[in-house]
């Protein structure tokens, strides 16, 4: 079965990875599993960084890595669900787009842990000032950087202003508008306005960009961008640190149309890397830009000389013993490896396995919209359901189809534990997470359904969806609660989920990775369950569609603050007891490697490995 | 007395023409060893909730704390599992033995619809040289021409109505589908043996003593085609039965959590799981080996008995 998953709309970036987050428990699950969780921590010689030297005899992640060689990457699916950084919105289209631009701020990557990779350093701005309001950011661009590819001028200012006009294209919408809405003066204007010109016509879009202006973006000389916004954000670096706000020259990306395979072929790269060939369904490969300026990239080391991810191993059996044999190095698109994987590489304490908390987390979501009106979702809309639903989950038995504590942990609570804010909490325990049927048969009669209820439940096809499906299927039988199973391609997972004439109650493959780590709980509070952000209607989330002012009052006061981390936990805690979704457990991100891999480095963007810092040597 | 001798030499010949034939098939090795093998099946099928009851394992129900391993692994053949768990504790003998009756719930409608379906476009065919023939024909290598595995993924994904409901029950579509495609052969086979037949001396007698042209095809011309027929039902069978495992494989028949060996062979390889614990894999693989080898051992063998030239 293969896919080419298309996550654009404002699916955020969860869908495909998923891994959870084990937090506190990894330490145990460590200390019993052996090495295979840290990571490949730095083995013997925790040498430096630099990116020469030709020995390669470094240990796995530790040591100074050669540069040079090749990196190839197994994909599971057939192709990127996204190239243009304007769309892509999910981890694996992250990871190679980081590859392929940069930004005026960016995460350098971590070795140890996905979660302490949370320190933004300068990238295409060497500097910044900040006024006192807080409100205005001027970023000072550094020189001599140009693009590669398609184009290979100086990258200057103006390429910031053109991408962050694109936002808003009636074509082709940014990813996560949410995030911007709040973040420019004046964006929400210019966008109602760029809403009236026609789609289909690119000539049309790029003469309503070159005649309107977003006030709060200005370029006042080509190394100076201006940012403004209307309130304080703490967290507004971090916004900027997506690939959203990537440099585009406008004299390429005018010409296309969206992200078509047009596009992909003529990329404008602004990163280490450029596109030196590209066939969907075959492979994709990447070619370091000679003569990069490494002096003027902190946060990429790009030691490899050539990135080829391979796009026709097609199932999670074949991508794994691509890597184990050595023809591959690492995956995308594999959420996890198969258990059995897990198994071997723990039992020969593999340098090569690496585990990491990542924030990240699955759920239930409820089909909320107003349109939906079948019994299901209609008796959902009442606080004891949602109440028996979160009651009858058995947590443990999805943890353990996980994969254990080494993959993930029971989750009570909206707030994963790698985001700013996290208490500790669960609102609807059970003993040992086992679920309580009987409790939650009790709130289904209290709410005027004791003889149980029947649920059309959606689930996207895949080895590790359909275990999650079925597993929910026999414990929630076991309160009344009969799931009728819908499957659906992964493909059409997020069109089916969109459109308000499809039939279902609840989404059981919900997941999302957090966009950064730490100060992102702007990204669930502040985003997907804040209707002031995230109003109900095209775009909402797998249709959350929740509206509580008291959030939106909590969110409001949490953005501006200096301390926003008590205001978040309130937040939290009056939202996981209303159960906008249903919450089930966090994941630690677990990733396999060929032997070929030195220097493992996490990225905080892409919730897994980061392909600009590690490098490749001999197999052992 | 030579009447009496001929008459006895008749009802003799008619004896060794209708009963023999079974006795000769069962006097057949591979006829008997299928016919054997077969029936082993169909009890297991028959006998999948005796199984379920004697070991208390439902076929979908979950036995995660005593199946599986604390990180999700399962066990391998017990005293309680005999062919050990799957992925999700599901114990892999009943599931197997549920898989049968689907097999064969599957497997023997869609090849007797096609049956059915070919050898009427075949009597028609066969019967009706000129136009008639040369459209049916046409009509059938069209059918054939379609490639299986793309137009069924295709048939099955278009069975999903705006509601999000499948429009037909998806078992149902897959025997559909799937006579869908075997007619054609049922089709070109009659055909064939009916452009023979219809030159033939008796054909042309009941013409022209006026019988009319369906009784001929019905009571003249059938009964001459149908063991031929017969035969290749067998023969069509496990392809069939082969078809529901590809389809089930590949995500768009049987759908979770029913068990089909298609879909169990497809769990125990997407998920790796095969390598901890390899009966998930054997168990529906043996069974699958097992029906088609059967069925096909009935076939030869009375392909043997019918047709010892052939």
């Amino acid at each position: 079965m293969k896919n080419s998953v298309r996550k654009t709309t404002i699916m955020k970036k969860t869908p495909r990875e998923r891994r959870p987050l084990l937090s506190l428990l990894a330490a145990s699950a460590c200390a019993a599993l052996l090495a295979a969780c840290a990571g490949p921590v730095p083995p013997d010689n925790p040498g430096a960084n630099g990116g020469t030297g030709g020995g390669a005899s470094d240990a796995a992640g530790g040591g100074a890595p050669a540069a040079g060689g090749t990196l190839r990457i197994a994909s599971l699916q057939s192709d990127l669900d996204a190239l243009d950084p304007l769309t892509g919105y999910s981890t694996d289209s992250w990871e190679i787009i980081r590859a392929l631009t940069r930004q005026l701020v960016t995460y350098p990557g971590s070795a140890k842990d996905i979660k302490d990779d949370t320190t933004l350093v300068p990238d295409l701005a060497k500097s910044w000032d900040v006024s006192k309001d807080g409100k205005t950011y001027t970023f000072h661009l550094r020189d001599g950087i140009r693009y590669s590819g398609s184009s290979t001028r100086e990258i200057v200012a103006g390429d910031f202003v053109y991408a962050i006009k694109r936002f808003c294209d009636p074509n082709k919408q940014v990813a996560a508008i949410n995030y911007f809405q709040l973040a420019f003066s004046g964006f929400r204007d210019y966008c109602e306005k760029f809403a009236k010109v026609p789609p289909g016509d690119p000539a049309k879009s790029k003469a309503f960009i070159d005649s309107h202006d977003i006030p709060g973006v200005s370029a006042p000389d080509d190394k100076t961008l201006v940012l403004r916004s209307d309130t304080k954000n703490y967290d507004f670096l971090s916004i900027l640190s997506m690939n959203f706000v990537s440099p585009l020259p406008e004299e390429v990306a005018a010409k296309y149309v969206g992200d078509s395979l047009e596009f992909r072929k003529n990329y404008p790269s602004s990163g280490p890397y450029q596109i030196a060939s590209y066939e969907p369904g075959r492979s994709l490969v990447l070619k370091k830009v000679p003569g990069y300026d490494h002096a003027g990239d902190p946060a990429r080391k790009a030691y490899v000389d050539e990135i080829v991810v391979d796009f026709t191993t097609n199932s999670e059996d074949a991508v794994v013993q691509k890597i184990q044999s050595g023809d591959a190095d690492l995956s995308l698109y594999l959420d996890v490896p198969p258990l059995s994987t897990i198994q071997q590489y723990q039992a020969s304490n593999s340098p090569y396995l690496h585990s990491s908390d990542s924030g990240a987390a699955n759920f239930i979501t409820i089909n909320a919209r107003p349109e939906a009106t079948s019994p299901g979702a209609e008796a959902l809309r009442k606080l004891k359901v949602r109440q028996a639903l979160a009651y009858a989950v058995n947590k443990a038995n999805l943890v353990q189809a996980q994969g254990g504590k080494i993959a993930a942990r029971p989750l009570g609570q909206i707030i994963t534990s790698t985001i700013l804010g996290h208490q500790d909490f669960d609102p609807y325990p059970t003993p040992g997470n086992a679920g309580d049927p009987e409790k939650a048969k009790q709130l289904l009669a209290e709410a005027g359904y004791p003889n149980g209820l029947k649920l059309d439940a959606v689930y996207r096809v895949n080895a590790q969806f359909e275990t999650i499906a079925v597993t929910l299927k026999a414990d929630l039988a076991r309160a009344g609660i009969e799931l009728n199973l819908i499957p659906v391609p992964p493909a059409q997972s997020s069109a089916y989920l969109q459109d308000p004439k499809s039939r279902w109650d609840v989404f059981l493959s919900a997941s999302f990775a957090p966009d950064w780590q730490g100060p992102s709980t702007r990204m669930l509070l502040g985003g997907w369950l804040d209707s002031d952000a995230a109003p109900c209607g095209t775009g909402n989330v797998h249709a959350i569609c929740y509206d509580n002012p008291e959030l939106n009052k909590l969110a409001a006061k949490a953005f501006p603050s200096d301390d926003p981390g008590p205001v978040w936990a309130e937040a939290d805690r009056l939202v996981s007891a209303d159960l906008p979704w249903i919450p089930l457990f966090e994941k630690r991100k677990v990733a396999i490697t060929s032997d070929r891999v030195r220097n493992w480095t996490w990225s905080s963007l892409a919730t897994q490995a980061d392909i600009t810092n590690i490098a490749v040597g001999p197999a052992r | 007395m030579s009447d009496l001798l001929t008459a006895e030499a008749y009802a003799e010949e008619a004896d060794v023409r209708r009963f023999p034939v079974l006795r000769a098939i069962l006097a057949e090795r591979s006829a008997r060893t299928g016919l054997i093998l077969v029936g082993v099946v169909v009890l297991a099928a028959l006998l999948a909730p005796v199984a379920a009851a004697l070991t208390g394992h439902g076929p979908d129900q979950q036995f995660r704390s005593e199946a599986l391993a604390e990180n999700g692994l399962p066990i391998g053949p017990s005293a309680h599992f005999l062919l050990g768990a799957d992925g999700n504790g599901r114990d892999v003998l009943v599931r197997t033995l549920y898989g049968a009756r689907i097999s064969l719930l599957v497997g023997i409608p869609a090849t007797t619809l096609a049956l059915v379906a070919g050898t009427a476009v075949g009597l028609v065919a066969g019967f009706f040289p000129g136009r008639t023939d040369r459209l049916l024909s046409l009509g059938t290598d069209v059918a054939l021409s379609f490639p299986f595995v793309v137009t069924a993924l295709s048939l099955v994904a278009l069975n999903r109505g705006g509601d999000g409901e499948p429009v037909v029950d998806p078992v149902l579509l897959v025997v559909l589908v799937i006579s869908l495609f075997a007619w054609t052969y049922f089709a070109r086979l009659t055909r064939g043996l009916v452009v023979v037949l219809r030159n033939r001396p008796f054909v042309e007698a009941a013409l022209s003593i006026g019988v009319s042209r369906r009784r001929l095809i019905v009571r003249e011309i059938l009964p001459n085609v149908l063991p031929v027929v017969a035969v290749y039902w067998a023969v069509q069978l496990p392809v069939n039965i082969l078809a529901e495992a590809t389809l089930s494989f590949l995500g768009v028949g049987v759908q979770a959590p029913t068990a089909s060996w298609g879909n169990m062979i497809a769990e125990a390889q997407r998920s790796s799981l095969y390598q901890v614990q390899p009966w998930f894999l054997l168990g529906p693989g043996i069974a699958m080996f097992v029906t088609v080898l059967g069925f096909n051992a009935i076939g030869s063998g009375i392909r043997n008995v019918l047709d010892p030239q052939g």
